[in-house]
């Protein structure tokens, strides 16, 4: 039986059937190069959760038409696409805090899934949206390090152009 | 066996757990940000520096602002506040800047900002011997149409006034022409060097004659620049222009229709006149008094008569299509004796004036609503402006009243608003006859005139 391996980055290794590794673009690529039926994946920056995580969303997507055709389109035409639309089951999937939701998304650009990626950029822009600069720092911990100057500055600058509601 | 190792590509976070947004590449937050509305962008760039640089990178790369505009304000306002320019500045044309579309954003949240940025009022007034019939305003120059038939511009910093043209009866109305589509003009000399956000002024009086001339005062202006026809042994009634079309309504039912142009394209050149080349002449289809309107290359006509819209489509002068509003019921008679005054605005909305003093509107064209906003005043509706966020009525007891009104469906919210702002014009309760807005190029400006008194009203943010 054809399976893929992948090693995680603490140590831990998965064993993936063929069909749903292929979703990962970089693994379909490999293959086509290198036909073979065992291969291992040591994947770097990628840990056991995280790639548990992954795969179960490769898993359940394996069959999906779209995930085929997503072809790597340029950043303009991503730019022209303002929906958010998500499917509905991606967005419970991805009900998680930023920390693991920025693993993932880590994880997808390196494995090249590109539906997963753009579903975790969808979703950090769903978390900030409709938040203050304030609230969104919080939200995503960051650390402050503009001077209260700066921050006047920057907080007249864009703060008025938000919109009244 | 094969085997592949995938590498972090950038050897500094190895591990990615506990880390935050900030610690993505660039490349990647790129990706997230692109994936973010306007607002959301913006507030981003305010959270830490490397998040600022980012965007200010990324407005100056990407289409963020293009964004902003198609998202938030909807094409139609986008549209109006292109300043009517037709000159390569269409909005679905590649060739926009992008600084373009930072600066129609910029001006349509400032025009948001009425109300709540500080404002500065200058009221002009002496115009006793010489009522006013009609106001335009651009950039630092307000136009203005007096009874007498003089058209005089006047810079409301050092409130100079100089004529620029002289009709023999009243000016029924004025409109102002930017076909180079340039950011401002400063063709009117001036002491205080003001500037115009338009190049010519067309002006339409009751002596039936047209004339369009630069924005200049008579005693420099080469006889030569000044045009003057006479479409018709009418009297002209309304006249409005949008990118390189100008329409006049004449009393005879007619619309005239005249497509525009510059002598050299592109370039303004004040010793010579604009080219008017007549482009249709339409009938009116009901021979009542109506309004209109003129949105990119569709004329829309309201007759009281009959309480019906037609639309005329100017690229095919004989096809005429006429579509009726569903008005509300108002009695039995017809609707001219409930109708006083009807403002046909931008490409689908109307504003009914009843004689009652009750105000309909509609914003599809089609199905007309209550607009119970009189209830907030005392005395009737005369006149109103909406121009990028803002709508400014102009009432009979010389109070003006303004609302905020960001998007078109934001009509419909005003119901239970408050005005923003509001002032009373004049001391002697002359009602307001005219209103106009533009954008002086850092906030917008709102003039008011009643026959004898101007207010310019000026709102202008502390950042600048």
């Amino acid at each position: 039986m054809s399976a893929i391996k992948f090693e995680t980055s603490d140590g831990f290794t998965i064993q993936v059937e063929r069909e749903t590794a292929v979703v990962s673009k970089v693994v379909k690529n490999f293959l086509e190069y290198h036909p073979t039926d065992k291969c291992t994946f040591h994947l770097n920056c990628v840990d056991n959760a995280t790639l548990r995580k992954v795969v179960e969303w490769m898993r359940h997507h394996k069959d999906d038409a779209y995930i085929e055709t997503e072809s790597d389109e340029s950043d303009e035409e991503r730019s022209q696409d303002v929906s958010i639309e998500m499917d509905p089951w991606d967005a419970n999937f991805l009900n998680e805090d930023l920390f693991f939701l920025l693993d993932i998304l880590n994880a997808a650009n390196f494995m090249k899934i590109k539906v997963l990626f753009k579903n975790c950029c969808k979703k950090i822009y769903l978390m900030s949206k409709g938040k203050s600069s304030v609230e969104i720092k919080r939200l995503l911990k960051e650390r402050c390090d503009f001077t209260d100057e700066d921050l006047q500055r920057i907080a007249n600058k864009y703060e008025w152009m938000a919109r009244v509601n | 066996m094969h085997s592949l190792t995938m590498r972090e590509p950038l050897s500094d976070g190895g591990h990615s757990s506990q880390s935050s947004l900030a610690d993505l590449p660039n490349e990647l937050l790129e990706k997230v940000f692109l994936f973010c509305d306007g607002i959301t962008i913006k507030r981003l760039s305010a959270v830490c520096k490397k998040f600022n640089t980012m965007v200010i990178n990324l407005s100056r790369l990407k289409d963020v602002w293009k964004k902003c505009v198609f998202t938030e304000i909807g094409k139609e306002i986008a549209d109006e506040l292109s300043r009517y320019c037709s000159g390569g500045k269409r909005l679905d044309n590649s060739l926009y800047l992008n600084d373009f579309y930072y600066k129609l954003y910029v001006k349509w949240c400032r025009s948001l900002n009425v109300g709540k940025w500080p404002s500065t009022d200058t009221p002009i007034n002496g115009f006793f011997q010489n009522p006013i019939s009609c106001i335009k305003v651009s950039g630092d120059l307000i136009i203005m149409g007096h009874k007498d038939g003089c058209v005089s511009i006047c810079d409301y910093l050092s409130q100079n006034i100089e004529i620029a043209c002289r009709h023999i009866r009243m000016v029924t109305d004025i409109a102002l022409i930017d076909l180079a589509g340039q950011d401002s003009y400063s063709i009117f000399k001036s002491r205080v060097g003001a500037i115009s956000n338009h190049h010519h002024i067309v002006s339409i009086s009751k002596d039936q004659n047209v004339r369009v001339y630069p924005i200049q005062s008579a005693s420099i202006m080469n006889k030569y620049s000044h045009l003057a026809f006479k479409p018709a042994s009418s009297e002209l009634n309304y006249v409005r222009v949008f990118g390189e079309y100008c329409a006049i309504y004449a009393n005879s039912m007619k619309i005239f229709l005249w497509k525009m142009s510059l002598s050299s394209p592109g370039c303004v050149d004040v010793n010579k006149p604009l080219n008017f080349s007549l482009f249709a002449v339409v009938t009116s289809p009901d021979r009542l008094p109506g309004w209109f309107n003129l949105w990119e290359n569709k004329v829309r006509c309201f007759c009281a008569g009959r309480g019906i819209l037609h639309e005329i489509n100017v690229e095919n002068a004989y096809s005429c299509s006429s579509r009726r509003l569903r008005l509300p019921r108002l009695g039995t008679g017809p609707y001219s004796q409930y109708i006083s005054r009807a403002f046909v605005l931008r490409k689908k909305t109307i504003i009914l004036v009843m004689v009652s003093g009750l105000l309909y509107y509609s914003i599809d064209g089609e199905t007309l609503h209550d607009f119970p906003i009189y209830k907030h005043f005392t005395s009737k509706v005369i006149t109103l402006a909406l121009w990028g966020g803002i709508l400014a009525l102009g009432l009979e007891c010389g109070q003006l009243a303004i609302y905020r009104c960001p998007t078109i469906s934001d009509l419909a919210l005003l119901h239970d608003q408050k005005p923003v702002y509001k002032l009373h014009l004049d001391r002697r309760d002359e009602p307001i006859i005219s209103l106009d807005i533009d954008d002086y190029g850092k906030g917008p400006v709102v003039v008011a005139a009643t026959h004898n008194a101007v207010s310019v009203l000026k709102w202008f943010s502390s950042d600048d």
